[in-house]
C-alpha cells in the first residue's frame, strides 16, 4: 500500500526535520548571545509575549469550543439542547475548517526549501508532523464530543462507542490530508461546501416553515450562512476543474458526516452496525495513508513558489465610463459608497458559461453574509433572550462585528484631497449610526416585537444599542488614531468570555446598556466636538 | 552536455501568456543575459528552471536532469538571487546564523572560502538582514548564492536599485566567481551596460518570446549594430518621442 513515492518521501521529512531541528538550535544559541550582550531590558521583551498569548489561546482552545457545547447539550432539554448539539457540529465544521490556519504556510516554500534541502515532499510531509500533535489533538476534542454524545451507551454498546471515537479522531487527520492535496492540486475552492449549505438550510427551514420564521430557523441560518463563509473561496475555471475538485473534495467529505452525526438521534448513530464501523475505521486508517501518498505525487509536481496572498480577479468585461464633463464635488459617502459597491458588489460577474452557475449560490452567500452578518446575529441574540435572560454574547458581537460600510480611517491623503479630518469623522460616526446602530435597533425591535415581547428581549435591544453606541464613541474618549490592534479585541474577547460566564439577567443588561449608551454619547460627542487643528496634530504625535 | 536546456516551453500565468513556445540552452561557463522589458517573461522562465514552476507545455533541463524532477545533488550545484528577496527565508536573522545553518546542508562546505568572500565583499555577518541597506542586503544574498561554490549561479536582477558603485562590485564579484571556477551564470537585469559588459550570449525576450538568440558579439556583428542597446531597441522597438 505503501508506494516509493511516499516511503522516498518519510525518509526526506525525517531528514527535513533534522536540518530543521539545527536550524532551531542555532538560533536558540544566538539569540541567548545577543541576550547576554543586552544590557537592559526593552518593552518588547515584556510586551511581545503577551501579545502572542491571545493567538496561543485561540490556537489550542477553539477545538475545545465542540466538546464544550456538547457538555452544554447534556445539561439542557428540547429544543434548547437540539441548538447546542448543532452548535457542537457546527463549530466542528467551522473549527475544523479553521485547522487549515494551523499549517498556514504549507503551500509556500522558500528558495532554500526549493532547493537545498532533501525534497519538496519532504519539507511538506515534515510541516504535516510537525503540526501532528495539534491535529491529534483537533481530532480528541472530536471524540470527545462524540463521547458525552454517547454517554448513556458507553454501557450497553462498547464497541461501536469506541469505534466511533476513533472514527472521529482519525476524520480531523483525513480531511487535514484532504485539504492539503486539494491545495497542491491547485484546487483550494469548495465545491460541496456552498451546495451543503443551501441543503442544509432549506431542512431547516422545511422543517418549521410555515409555522413561523423561529430562532431554529435564524440560528440554522446563521449557522449555515457562516459555514459558507467560512468555506467558500471563489470561482472556479471550468467543468474539468470544477469534476476534479469534487473527486479530491471526496477526502474531505467524512468531516460532515461525523459533524452530522452529532445533530442527529442517538438512536440512528447505534442503528449502525458494527462491521460497518469497523469498514470506516479501516477507511480512514487507509485515508491517512492514501492522502499522504496522493500528497507525495503531487508535491514534486506542485508550483510552490513562495507567493502573496493570490488577489481575486477582477469583474469580467466590466466597462468603466468615464465622465465625460465635470459634475461637480461629489459627495464624500457616495464616493466610499461607489469604492464598496465596486469592492463587494460588482465582483459577482457576468454568467458567460453554465459552470460559473455553479459558483454563484456561493458568491451570493458570500455577499449576503458579509451584509447582513451584523443583523443576522442581532436578530438571534433577541430570539433567544428569554425569561429573563439575555443572550449578551451574541449582541455583544452583533454590535462589535456588523459592518459599516462606508467608514474609512482618518486619512492625511484625503485630508490633501479636500476632505477635512472633521468631515472624515462626521462620516465615520454617521456611518455607525446609520449602517449599524438603525438596522441593528430595527431588526432586534422586529424580533422583540415579533417573538413574544418581555423584558429580556427589550434587554437585548438595549444592549444592542449601547455597545453599538461605545463602539462609535470609543475614539472620541482615547485617540482618533487608535490603531492599538491588540487592545479593543483583547476588551472584546474578555467581555464575551465573561458574558458566556456569567449569566446576564435582563435587569443588569439594561443597566449595563444604559451606562453603555451614556459611555457611548459622551464619547461621540468628544470625538465631533475634536477641532481640525487637533485631528491634524494627532499624525504628528 | 549543456548546463541548462530549455525546450518549447509555454507558460501562462492568470490569464496572460508568459512564455510562449521559448527554447534556449546555455553552455556550461557561459555567462548568458535573458533581457526584455517588464513583464517579458525573464523570471517566470528563471522559476520554472529551478523547478518553483510548472510549464504547461514543453521542458526544463538543468544539467541534464528535469527541473522538477532535479537530485538533491543536482540542485545544490545551483545558486539563486532571487529578485523579490523576500522569497528568501531568515530575512529576520543575521547572515553568520544563516551561513552556519547552510553550512549543515552542503557536504563540501567550505568556511575559508565563505570568509573570503565575507571579506572581499565587505559583508557584516553579524548584521540583522533586515537592518541592512538595501545594498548590503543584496551584496549578502549574492554572497549566499556563491558561498557553496554553484556551478549555475541564476541571478535575477542582482543589481536592481543599487548605486553605481555598488553595482560595480556585484557583478565584479560574479565576473570573478564565474571565471575563476567555470560558472554557468544566466542573469536578467534591466541595465543593458551591465549586461553588455559580461554576457558572453544574450537572449532578447518580448512578451514571451524569443525575440533574439546568440553569441552576443556574433549577434553585433550580423546586424551591423555597435551596442547591446542598439540591438534590444531594434528589437524590442525605439522608445516613444519625449520619453527620455
Amino acid at each position: 500500500m505503501i508506494s516509493t513515492a511516499l516511503t522516498r518521501g518519510l525518509r526526506d521529512a525525517r531528514e527535513c526535520r533534522r536540518l530543521s531541528a539545527i536550524r532551531r538550535k542555532i538560533r536558540r544559541e544566538s539569540a541567548a548571545a545577543r541576550e547576554r550582550q543586552r544590557t537592559r531590558v526593552q518593552n518588547g521583551q515584556l510586551i511581545l509575549p503577551l501579545a502572542n498569548l491571545p493567538w496561543v489561546l485561540l490556537r489550542y482552545g477553539l477545538p475545545l469550543l465542540a466538546p464544550g457545547f456538547a457538555w452544554l447539550a447534556t445539561r439542557h432539554d428540547g429544543p434548547m439542547a437540539e441548538r447546542y448539539w448543532l452548535f457542537a457540529a457546527a463549530s466542528l465544521l467551522l473549527i475544523g475548517g479553521r485547522t487549515h490556519f494551523l499549517i498556514p504556510n504549507t503551500f509556500r516554500l522558500s528558495v532554500i526549501e526549493n532547493l537545498y534541502l532533501p525534497s519538496k515532499t519532504g519539507v511538506v510531509l515534515a510541516r504535516v508532523f510537525e503540526r501532528l500533535p495539534l491535529l491529534l489533538m483537533l481530532g480528541l476534542c472530536w471524540a470527545a464530543a462524540y463521547a458525552i454524545r454517547l454517554g448513556p451507551l458507553w454501557h450497553e454498546l462498547p464497541i461501536r462507542c469506541g469505534l466511533l471515537l476513533v472514527i472521529a479522531a482519525l476524520t480531523a487527520i483525513v480531511w487535514h490530508c484532504g485539504r492539503l492535496v486539494l491545495g497542491f492540486a491547485g484546487l483550494g475552492e469548495s465545491v460541496l461546501a456552498p451546495w451543503a449549505v443551501v441543503a442544509l438550510l432549506a431542512f431547516a427551514l422545511s422543517q418549521s416553515w410555515p409555522s413561523r420564521l423561529s430562532s431554529e430557523v435564524m440560528t440554522a441560518f446563521f449557522v449555515a450562512v457562516a459555514f459558507a463563509f467560512q468555506l467558500y473561496k471563489k470561482a472556479f475555471r471550468g467543468p474539468r476543474t470544477l469534476a476534479r475538485t469534487l473527486l479530491f473534495e471526496l477526502r474531505t467529505a467524512p468531516r460532515i458526516a461525523v459533524a452530522a452525526g452529532l445533530c442527529v438521534p442517538s438512536a440512528v448513530i447505534t442503528a449502525v452496525p458494527t462491521v460497518v464501523l469497523a469498514l470506516a475505521t479501516a477507511a480512514l486508517v487507509v485515508g491517512v495513508v492514501t492522502g499522504l501518498d496522493a500528497l507525495c505525487q503531487l508535491v514534486p509536481r506542485a508550483e510552490t513558489l513562495p507567493r502573496v496572498v493570490p488577489q481575486r480577479p477582477p469583474a469580467e468585461h466590466r466597462t468603466i465610463a468615464l465622465p465625460t464633463h465635470s459634475t461637480g464635488r461629489r459627495s464624500f459617502v457616495r464616493a466610499l459608497w461607489s469604492r464598496h459597491r465596486a469592492k463587494h458588489l460588482d465582483w459577482l460577474g457576468a454568467i458567460d458559461r453554465p459552470s460559473k452557475l455553479v459558483t454563484l449560490p456561493g458568491k451570493i452567500m458570500l455577499a449576503v453574509v458579509f451584509h447582513f452578518w451584523g443583523v443576522a446575529l442581532a436578530a438571534v441574540a433577541v430570539a433567544m433572550s428569554a425569561n429573563d435572560d439575555v443572550q449578551a454574547t451574541l449582541a455583544l458581537l452583533a454590535a462589535v462585528t456588523a459592518p459599516t460600510f462606508v467608514y474609512h480611517g482618518l486619512s492625511q491623503q484625503l485630508q490633501l484631497l479636500g476632505v477635512d479630518y472633521r468631515e472624515q469623522v462626521r462620516n465615520n460616526v454617521r456611518a455607525g449610526l446609520v449602517f449599524v446602530l438603525l438596522p441593528l435597533v430595527a431588526i432586534g425591535g422586529i424580533q422583540a416585537v415579533a417573538n413574544e415581547p418581555d423584558r429580556a428581549r427589550f434587554a437585548a435591544v438595549a444592549l444592542l444599542a449601547g455597545v453599538t453606541l461605545v463602539r462609535i464613541g470609543w475614539r472620541g474618549l482615547t485617540s482618533e488614531l487608535t490603531r492599538n490592534i491588540l487592545v479593543a479585541p483583547a476588551v472584546i474577547v474578555a467581555a464575551a468570555a465573561a458574558t458566556i460566564v456569567l449569566p446576564i439577567h435582563a435587569r443588569i443588561g439594561l443597566f449595563v446598556a444604559g451606562m453603555a449608551a451614556l459611555v457611548g454619547l459622551v464619547g461621540i460627542g468628544l470625538r465631533l466636538r475634536r477641532s481640525e487643528a487637533t485631528l491634524a496634530g494627532a499624525f504628528r504625535t | 552536455m549543456p548546463a541548462v536546456r530549455v525546450d518549447h516551453v509555454t507558460k501562462k500565468r492568470g490569464d496572460n501568456l508568459a512564455l510562449d513556445g521559448l527554447s534556449f540552452e546555455v553552455e556550461q561557463g557561459r555567462i548568458f543575459g535573458l533581457i526584455g522589458p517588464n513583464g517579458a517573461g525573464k523570471t517566470t522562465c528563471m522559476q520554472l528552471l529551478l523547478g518553483m514552476l510548472v510549464p504547461d507545455s514543453g521542458a526544463t533541463e538543468v544539467f541534464g536532469e528535469p527541473s522538477l524532477e532535479m537530485s538533491i545533488g543536482c540542485r545544490q550545484r545551483i545558486g539563486y538571487l532571487p529578485e523579490d528577496e523576500y522569497a528568501m527565508e531568515d530575512f529576520d536573522f543575521p547572515l553568520g546564523e544563516i551561513l552556519k545553518f547552510r553550512s549543515h546542508l552542503f557536504e563540501n562546505w567550505d568556511w575559508d572560502y565563505c570568509k573570503e568572500l565575507l571579506a572581499s565583499m565587505h559583508v557584516d555577518e553579524s548584521k540583522r538582514l533586515y537592518d541592512a541597506s538595501k545594498g548590503e542586503r543584496r551584496n549578502a544574498f549574492l554572497l549566499l548564492a556563491l558561498a557553496h561554490r554553484p556551478d549555475l549561479l541564476v541571478l535575477d536582477d542582482p543589481a536592481i536599485g543599487l548605486d553605481v558603485k555598488a553595482r560595480r562590485e556585484i557583478l565584479g564579484a560574479t565576473l570573478e566567481t564565474a571565471r575563476e571556477r567555470g560558472t554557468t551564470v544566466i542573469f536578467t537585469s534591466h541595465i543593458l551596460q551591465d549586461v553588455e559588459r559580461i554576457v558572453d550570449d544574450v537572449l532578447i525576450l518580448d512578451h514571451g518570446r524569443s525575440r533574439l538568440y546568440g553569441k552576443l558579439d556574433e549577434l553585433c556583428a550580423s546586424t551591423n549594430l555597435a551596442t547591446l542597446e542598439d540591438l534590444y531597441c531594434s528589437v524590442v522597438g525605439e522608445p516613444e518621442k519625449g520619453s527620455e
